[in-house]
């Protein structure tokens, strides 16, 4: 079954995908690192939030406003219609 | 106790039954350490100084450069080559001669900043990198200051209030660290992200209003929207999570 997962992204990542927002068509039982997985579909773009296979400490992810490191970090689990939020820390100022 | 000259300067804000003139008092015994003199601090000192806090501390190491021009708008063409605290500390002090207003040309650094921020009731966040903030919020916790974070890119814009003890910390959200590069910025962005960590402080020293805590406000101004993300404290944080929580 398939499920859709709206993804949005933030600051640098805009930049990178080139737009705000995106709607992801997946499997059902999808967990945040298969989607990351997903959407970051190139060795360049990995490269932006994977080291190594994990996932680079300052790359905030949200499910639904929620910060992963509080639900069950890259192994939570995604639903129809969930939202992923993606952004780096800003510095600027 | 407010003096006459005060009470006709700050008679609009006064009329406002949330501040009166208790509230006016309140922001006159206030002092407040403005971290960085530059897109954000300018802003955030402009309007902490016209609303008559009593002391202002700014910190900065920098010296005005013309690609500033943009957004530091405490800074103009002739400063350039100036220290940002000198060149800032004269404008406010035209802008409102009430307020102390005290410069301090220095790099914040660990050994320096437990001795900067004594006697001061809160800080503001309006560093231009990551690593000086995590200091500045690990310090705000240790020393029990409430500390007001703003930061921005491009036309992006983030901020959020953080009370020690009580609310998640900066480094609660915050991990790791960015390479420090040159950033886009057009000045609208840090204008707006000043004016609302100004209104942060505001409300905290008058006690007045709900306050960005546990929430991190995400502004974009290309599509002119608010988004506010819930943070929770987070129990491993590696500066907040050993302190006990109250309220």
């Amino acid at each position: 079954m398939i499920q859709r997962i709206n993804v949005q992204f933030f600051a640098t990542f805009r930049d990178i995908f080139g737009t705000k927002a995106m709607e992801i068509a997946v499997e059902t039982g999808i967990n945040i690192g298969e989607l990351l997985n997903l959407v970051f579909d190139t060795q360049e773009r990995r490269g932006k939030i994977f080291d190594n296979g994990k996932l680079k400490p300052h790359v905030i992810i949200l499910k639904n406003g929620r910060h992963i490191q509080n639900l069950d970090g890259v192994e939570t689990e995604l639903k129809e219609g969930d939202k992923v939020s993606i952004f780096p820390p800003i510095a600027g100022g | 106790m407010l003096t006459v000259d005060e009470l006709e300067r700050y008679d609009r804000q006064i009329m406002l039954r949330e501040i009166g003139e208790a509230g006016q008092e309140k922001l006159k015994r206030a002092s407040v350490f403005i971290a960085g003199i530059g897109g954000l601090g300018s802003p955030a000192a402009i309007y902490l100084t016209v609303a008559g806090i009593g002391r202002i501390r700014l910190v900065d190491h920098d010296r005005v450069d013309r690609s500033n021009l943009n957004r530091q708008v405490l800074h103009w063409d002739n400063d350039i080559g100036r220290s940002k605290v000198k060149s800032a500390t004269e404008k406010l002090k035209r802008l409102n001669p009430e307020v102390e207003i005290e410069a301090i040309e220095q790099t914040i650094t660990e050994a320096n900043l437990a001795e900067l921020l004594t006697g001061f009731d809160l800080i503001v966040d309006a560093m231009d990198n990551l690593p000086t903030r995590y200091l500045l919020n690990k310090a705000a916790l240790d020393n029990n200051i409430p500390f007001f974070h703003g930061a921005i890119y491009g036309f992006e814009g983030r901020a959020m209030t953080i009370i020690p003890h009580k609310t998640a910390c900066l480094r609660c959200v915050y991990r790791g660290v960015i390479p420090e590069e040159k950033f886009p910025v057009i000045g609208v962005t840090p204008a707006v992200i000043g004016c609302i960590q100004a209104t942060e402080v505001i409300k905290y020293i008058v006690g007045i209003g709900e306050l960005l805590t546990n929430k991190l406000l995400n502004y974009d101004a290309l599509n002119m929207e608010f988004t506010e993300f819930n943070v929770k404290k987070d129990p491993h944080c590696e500066h907040c999570s050993h302190m006990k929580t109250t309220g």
